[in-house]
């Protein structure tokens, strides 16, 4: 996780810089909430100024988008506050203009800020995985209790994006007026939420305002939580979402880990023997059949198979450690 | 954050690799405010803390949703010796 732990940010503490790097033209100013220092993923608060107009183009990077205020022309399509966009990397955006002004949030996954002008997809682009929708108007709250062990009523959620293999999501989630939960919670994946309107208050950290940010790597403790008049943000995790409470405020990520792995070797001690006696520390983990098996077709001539979601180079010619001795 | 991996490998400018030292400098700065500001806050959050132990044991921890149980004091964790860290 090359994103350092950014709790609590405001972006209402910062000013609005020009940006600099090539393709976003005049009146395109940002913030930068975090980012990651090898890759350059980054996510911003971005001020579109009057008049301000993008030519259609692809960023090299997987994006998202969302409107926080004002609005934005998407093509022909009139995008409000509250609406969403996943975009892939190469997937070339129509031409974007804002005649009054808007703020966004985006969202660089995987390189910093690029954009090429084109009005045709990038050939590798996987165009499919496009998708956009007005959050506030075309999805309706539902309760927060996706995961168990779960948040408590008050906490709401409505799922914008879903990686069925990793179990990632990005989503937004309110807290009504009077919330709280009396709990100390932490994940197994990173999290990051931006506070698009009201306040929320939590244990650690105090309270986290309208622009509030963070930028929370997996197991670190959050929580109890507040929200005396409710808010509405925007969150993400990078893979599984599970809420592993307590009650120690002093416990450590690294305690806070090992308990991970305590509950994983209580709850699934076959997997977590076999991972664990068995050596298999291959850095990407362990093939998946499902993902190399030979299949009748979409066979390449090489042999290989098409996978979606895991479609980077790897180097299986590094060597791995199978053979280390275990001394208890 | 990779949610989907669709990437697509491309050479990174010398503009970009600029702007992003310039950035990974501001980060490093935004970072120690926060820690800074976090420590400055230690007193009040013991007091967060004291306020929650009390909650748990008068009016119950949150286990699941909004299945409360009580927890007796005899439960409760002992503050370790050292820095407390929230950032890290």
């Amino acid at each position: 996780m090359a994103r350092p732990h950014i709790e609590p940010f405001c972006d209402r503490d910062v000013s609005f810089k020009n940006m600099v790097l090539p393709g976003f033209g005049t009146g395109f100013r940002y913030k930068t909430l975090s980012l990651d220092n090898e890759t350059g993923a980054c996510s911003l608060t971005v001020q579109l100024d009057s008049g301000y107009k993008q030519p259609p183009g692809f960023s090299y990077s997987e994006l998202e988008i969302i409107v926080v205020e004002g609005k934005i022309q998407v093509g022909e399509e009139i995008c409000n506050r509250g609406h969403y966009f996943f975009v892939p990397a190469g997937y070339a955006m129509p031409k974007i203009e804002s005649e009054e002004g808007a703020l966004l949030l985006m969202m660089y996954n995987t390189s910093e800020p690029n954009l090429i002008e084109s009005d045709e997809h990038h050939p590798l682009s996987r165009t499919e995985l496009y998708h956009h929708v007005d959050t506030y108007k075309d999805i309706v709250w539902a309760p927060g209790n996706v995961v168990s062990p779960s948040v408590a009523a008050g906490c709401m959620i409505k799922l914008l994006n879903y990686n069925p293999d990793s179990h990632a999501m990005s989503f937004l989630y309110c807290m009504t007026p009077q919330f709280h939960q009396d709990n100390i919670s932490y994940h197994d994946c990173a999290e990051e939420g931006y506070h698009l309107w009201g306040t929320s208050w939590m244990m650690q950290f105090g309270d986290l305002p309208t622009g509030g940010y963070f930028w929370r790597p997996p197991y670190i403790n959050h929580g109890a939580f507040a929200s005396e008049y409710g808010c509405i943000a925007f969150g993400r995790t990078d893979s599984k979402l599970y809420n592993h409470f307590h009650y120690n405020p002093w416990s450590t990520p690294e305690e806070n880990q090992l308990r991970s792995a305590a509950r994983l070797a209580k709850r699934d001690p076959f997997l977590y023997k076999w991972c664990v006696n068995m050596s298999h520390n291959h850095p990407h983990g362990p093939e998946d059949f499902e993902d190399t098996m030979k299949r009748k077709g979409h066979t390449h001539e090489d042999g290989t198979h098409h996978h979606h979601d895991h479609d980077h180079d790897h180097d299986h010619d590094h060597d791995h450690d199978h053979d280390h001795d275990h001394e208890h | 954050m990779t949610f989907r991996n669709t990437q697509i490998d491309y050479e990174r400018s010398e503009e970009a690799t600029k702007w992003l030292e310039e950035e990974i400098s501001e980060q490093i700065e935004r970072y120690k405010k926060i820690v800074a500001h976090m420590e400055e806050i230690s007193e009040e959050r013991d007091q967060w803390y004291e306020d929650f132990f009390n909650r748990i044991k008068d009016q119950g921890f949150n286990a699941d949703g909004d299945n409360r149980v009580k927890i007796p004091d005899a439960d409760l964790p002992v503050k370790p010796e050292g820095k407390h860290k929230v950032v890290f």
